[in-house]
């Protein structure tokens, strides 16, 4: 029997097709040569690579899920967790950025969109000719989005008056069409708030210990006259924007793995070559017990996502079935994460090793997208029948 | 405009070649198309965009089934020929050189692309040695190619600076780094690689002898292969700083002779 490979020890592998296996070595050897060496000084600088968003485009990453009529690549659940795990490998900001682009914009505007919005915003999103943003949380609702401020006011011309701020905000300074969820007289609904309207700003949020290789904003709308075009059509009730949650945290499940994996590696790596009481540190029973535990928690992670995607293959995903392995996943990475930077000793703290910059990433992810108590609700509410959230 | 890529699969540079029974054992090798071939691929696929051309590539070899040469048709090359010969892995470049002539005779193709050398054995012969089987003229090493009224003008590096050559088409090019920069395959393309026309020969389907995969064929004997000797251990001097600074002139000097 051969040795099982420490990167996949139930050789998830084997249930993988080619065409799966060779798009995610293809993002893989893109992100090890094109992202790898830039992002350390773009985190560092509190910039996002905007020089690579073209190429990620022209392979086909943005919204690749979506069909090949509007420029999209049409792969499956598995191909496209692979990709987000691959992605976020290289860093959760570039995750985020795929995430934001395909799952929180494109993949609303291609369900409740009108021809012309899906017509127009599609083609163009895909190969990153636009970028877009969603706009739910605000300053003083984030769990609990239905409490939310903003609203859309019909105007005497058809159209809608928008007014109300978003804050924290994936990709909102350098959004051209922002997904906007506000309150409507009847119920919620979503619109495309473009860049350039009058009364609509977009400032950055600066000193971010976490995510800082992506840019996140507020949305700011002081009477922004939205046209009745820019509504979509069929986005009715709260709904519609968590239903985009669910797609996009099914994504982040997978991205925790390419985190924790990039951690799990360095520290094999770091602790193999570094002796000290004359031997490796990775010949140390205490530095054993952790890897045992990486390990353990990864192929745990690989696992449930492979069977997720599986069911979300074949329309049978349950939204509580995302919360648990976005909770699972996320938390294993940031552990992972901790223990690596731990790991590192005092070499875990710089910018020359990825450990506490995905550590430091992490926490966001651990926030966003339903924060980890949030799903620790969800879960407690499948398990009980007893809804704890309020 | 028809293009045809000579294409080879080699061992990446991750894998540990282990000799067997006096040669290189393939055992755990991993393949990947050969580095300087994915120029030639690059330039294939943008020169047969911008030309509205058409692509193919040729291989001898097929060892690492079809993984690694379905990544050449994921990068935008239109079809594949592939004769069969996992027994020349880089031992025999005149044989090879025949066999891909024979197949570009009948293809007669107006462009012929390739690496300027695989990196498993870097023998730079093959694509020459197809240029003079044809009768067709070749430039070695572009970093540039311009294709005009007929006409390749490329540019290549010599130690002097950069030489500007003109050939006329058909003309074999080999390509340096710095020609283009590769592009990764999109989705879309990985997805429909298995779909485009692939084409397997033998040698007797190309009228060939089996002679020509005979190593005596390459004119090379191989003597032996050895691997290179393990790195020594570094030497730690002890004793006072001015000692330690005389014993290190004396060993840099005397032992390892560095001065
Ligand atoms: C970098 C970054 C990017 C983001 N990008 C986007 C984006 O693109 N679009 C977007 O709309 N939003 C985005 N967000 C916002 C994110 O979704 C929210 O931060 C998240 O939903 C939590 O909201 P909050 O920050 O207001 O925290 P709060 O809701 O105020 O929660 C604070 C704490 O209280 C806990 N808590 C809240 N309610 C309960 C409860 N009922 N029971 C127990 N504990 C509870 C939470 O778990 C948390 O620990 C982003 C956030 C970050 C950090």
């Amino acid at each position: 029997m051969a040795k099982p490979d420490v990167f996949d020890f139930f050789d998830a592998e084997s249930l993988l097709t080619d065409d799966q296996k060779a798009i995610r070595d293809t993002v893989r050897a893109w992100v090890s040569e094109r992202f790898m060496p830039i992002i350390a000084d773009h985190f560092e600088a509190h910039t996002f690579p905007m020089e690579i968003v073209s190429e990620m485009a022209e392979m086909g990453l943005l919204g690749p899920t979506l069909p090949e009529k509007y420029g999209c690549a049409g792969v499956d659940n598995i191909s496209y967790g692979l990709i987000m795990q691959e992605l976020e490998r290289g860093d959760s900001g570039l995750r985020s950025f795929a995430s934001v682009q395909g799952a929180l914009v494109m993949h609303p505007i291609f369900t409740w969109g009108s021809d012309d919005q899906k017509d127009y915003w599609l083609p163009r999103l895909a190969k990153a000719e636009a970028v877009g943003c969603f706009g739910l949380t605000e300053p003083d609702y984030g769990s609990d989005p239905g409490g939310m401020i903003t609203r859309a006011y019909p105007a005497d011309d058809g159209g809608y008056v928008l007014n109300g701020a978003k804050m924290w905000i994936t990709n909102g300074t350098i959004a051209d069409v922002a997904v906007v969820w506000a309150k409507t007289p009847d119920g919620f609904g979503g619109f495309l708030v473009e860049k350039g309207m009058p009364g609509f700003t977009a400032p950055e949020t600066f000193k971010k210990l976490s995510l800082r290789a992506s840019v996140t904003s507020e949305l700011i709308f002081d009477n922004v006259k939205i046209p009745s075009k820019n509504r979509l059509p069929d986005a009715h009730g709260l709904k519609c924007p968590l239903k985009c949650l669910t797609q996009a945290r099914y994504g982040i499940a997978w991205g925790a793995i390419g985190a924790a994996i990039d951690c799990f590696a360095c520290a094999i790596e770091y602790q193999k070559s570094r002796r000290q009481f004359d031997k490796p540190l990775a010949g140390f029973q205490i530095q054993q017990a952790k890897f045992a535990d990486m390990l353990t928690e990864i192929t745990a992670a690989r696992m449930l996502c492979m069977r997720l995607g599986k069911l979300k293959d074949e329309g049978k995903m349950h939204h509580a079935q995302v919360s648990l392995a976005k909770r699972n996943n996320v938390m294993m990475a940031l552990r992972i994460a901790r223990e690596a930077r731990q790991m590192l000793g005092a070499s875990g703290i710089t910018l020359e090793y990825p450990v506490m910059r995905h550590m430091a990433n992490l926490e966001s992810v651990l926030t966003y997208e339903g924060t980890h108590d949030i799903h620790t609700l969800v879960l407690g509410e499948a398990v009980t029948g007893i809804s704890a959230f309020r | 405009m028809k293009i045809a890529v000579l294409v080879k699969e080699v061992p990446n540079t991750e894998s540990r070649p282990r000799i067997e029974g006096g040669r290189v054992s393939r055992d755990g090798i991993d393949y990947v198309v050969n580095p300087y071939d994915e120029y030639a691929v690059e330039e294939a696929i943008t020169k047969a965009e911008a030309l509205s051309g058409e692509t193919f590539f040729v291989t001898v070899g097929g060892v690492s089934e079809k993984k690694v040469l379905l990544n050449v048709l994921a990068m935008g090359i239109d079809r594949a020929i592939v004769v069969n010969r996992t027994d020349m892995e880089g031992s025999n470049p005149r044989g090879a050189a025949k066999i891909i002539a024979k197949v570009l005779e009948s293809e007669k193709p107006d462009l012929i692309l390739a690496g300027k050398q695989g990196v498993d054995y870097d023998y730079g012969q093959t694509p020459l040695l197809v240029a003079e089987y044809l009768g067709l003229p070749h430039v070695s090493m572009a970093i540039k190619i311009d294709i005009e009224d007929g006409k390749a003008i490329c540019e290549r590096n010599t130690d002097d600076g950069v030489e500007v050559v003109e050939v006329s088409l058909p003309a074999v090019i080999t390509a340096d780094k710095g020609l283009n920069l590769p592009r990764y395959p999109k989705l879309k393309g990985i997805m429909g690689a298995k779909k485009k026309p692939w084409e397997t020969k033998e040698l007797s389907d190309l009228g060939l002898d089996e002679s020509l995969a005979n190593p005596a064929e390459s004119q090379v004997e191989y003597v032996e292969f050895s691997t290179p000797p393990a790195r020594q251990a570094g030497r730690i001097i002890d004793g006072e700083p001015a000692d330690k600074v005389k014993e290190l002139v004396r060993a840099l000097s005397e032992d390892s002779k560095v001065f």
